[in-house]
């Protein structure tokens, strides 16, 4: 129950911070989405009804805070939960490496579902602007997940 | 007579004999009793010196403590003042641009932005109890900030210019040519459907033209950053660098009425 209890209160500041402090880090329109990478790690550790809930969680929050279309993120997030939850079912995923790659395959669907969902919405993004923030997007989020795991190993830190 | 004399003078003398004999005694005798006691010594000097030292050093400590203590808080307080300096000169230059515009305005402050890298908004300490309603345009000093998408009671979402969704008819202020410009959720917006033949240059100023009913005619939206012909050949498209740094957003003012 802690854990899961961590795992809500990490989402709900990670969410918080999206909207503060990580705007600050945009590279070419691109913030880096920990959210969509802490729903993985979720995905990947626990049981299937606590990854359906803390993502339905997080996707609603996100969702209040921004102005995509209502519940793109409470659909999407949840269904990549669910997605990594199969996974982690089928084979073991332990190394750093490989739990990388997973959020960067879930980081580039995350961001390829989404402009089509607009899209079938009504709302289409164009090709140019979408290559790039799927692929800058996807980098990022990789990059600041590895640093982050990275960190929460040092001595004296613990998440 | 003289024998008494001499009698009652011996002890006067013995003591002087005995002074003069220590007189000469005494140095010899000091110094071998300092060279022996020189080690006791030199350590007794040594933890004293310590001590003292100690004493000294904890009181440096203290003090050294107290004055980092006193720097943090003075640098705290010149941090204050510098933000401070920064709010009053940005509050000025609305308050300049509030009384000089013709528009109603109300000034919110942006609490948080878009947590999506899809769409480009922020969320403003104003909502429906202040009379800010959807679709109402967003200024600031620097020029178009956006359009309000949703209000709540105390808070009200804006989309921002650099969204692709937003799009806002346009004419360059020189040569009065019109087209569209739209976000593209990066640092620069795009101008379309500018005509094949136009008279455009670069650092050109894109205005507001008044066309749709949303937009006031005549507020900033950038400068001319790049022109480009599209890849038909029958019309040219321009990128525009926004005059609003839509990154360091702070305060922003809604038309709430013309």
């Amino acid at each position: 129950m802690k854990i899961k209890l961590k795992a809500g209160l990490v989402l709900i500041l990670l969410v918080l911070l999206q909207s503060t402090l990580f705007s600050r880090l945009e590279i070419l329109g691109a913030e880096p989405d920990l959210v969509l990478a802490v729903v993985v790690i979720i995905g990947l550790s626990l049981d299937l009804k606590w990854v359906l809930l803390l993502s339905f969680a997080a996707g609603l929050l996100k969702d209040s805070l921004g102005i995509l279309p209502a519940g793109l993120n409470t659909l999407v997030l949840p269904l990549l939960g669910f997605a990594a939850n199969r996974l982690s079912r089928q084979m073991l995923i332990e190394a750093d490496y490989v739990t990388a790659a997973v959020v960067f395959i879930a980081a580039i669907s995350y961001n390829l579902v989404i402009p089509l969902l607009l899209a079938i919405m009504g709302s289409p993004v164009s090709l140019g602007i979408s290559s790039r923030i799927i692929l800058i997007g996807a980098i990022y989020t990789t990059l600041l997940f590895l640093l982050f795991s990275r960190l929460s190993r040092l001595p004296g830190i613990k998440f | 007579m003289a024998k008494y004399k001499f009698k009652k003078l011996t002890p006067y003398l013995v003591v002087f004999v005995v002074a003069i004999l220590l007189s000469r005694l005494v140095p010899s005798l000091r110094n071998n009793t300092a060279d022996t006691l020189e080690y006791p010594l030199s350590i007794l000097s040594w933890v004293n010196s310590e001590i003292g030292a100690a004493i000294f050093f904890h009181h440096n400590f203290r003090e050294n403590i107290k004055l980092k203590r006193e720097i943090l808080a003075l640098k705290q307080k010149i941090n204050a003042a510098e933000e401070a300096l920064q709010e009053n000169r940005r509050l000025k230059g609305l308050l300049a641009f509030r009384q000089d515009s013709p528009l109603s305005l109300l000034a919110a402050k942006v609490i948080a932005r878009d947590p999506d890298n899809w769409s480009s908004a922020i969320i403003i300490d104003k909502g429906k109890k202040d009379g800010v309603r959807p679709a109402m345009v967003v200024i600031s000093e620097g020029g178009l900030v956006g359009k309000v998408m949703e209000s709540g009671s105390t808070t009200s979402k804006i989309m921002l210019l650099t969204d692709p969704n937003l799009s806002v008819s346009a004419m360059l202020q020189r040569s009065r040519e019109e087209g569209l410009v739209s976000g593209t959720l990066g640092k620069l917006l795009i101008m379309r459907y500018l005509s094949a033949d136009i008279d455009i240059k670069l650092s050109d100023v894109v205005i507001t033209s008044g066309l749709s009913r949303i937009y006031p005619k005549g507020i900033i939206i950038g400068r001319v950053a790049e022109v480009e012909t599209q890849f038909s050949g029958s019309s040219h498209f321009a990128m525009i660098k926004p005059e609003v740094n839509f990154s360091s957003l702070e305060e922003v003012m809604v038309v709430t009425g013309k």
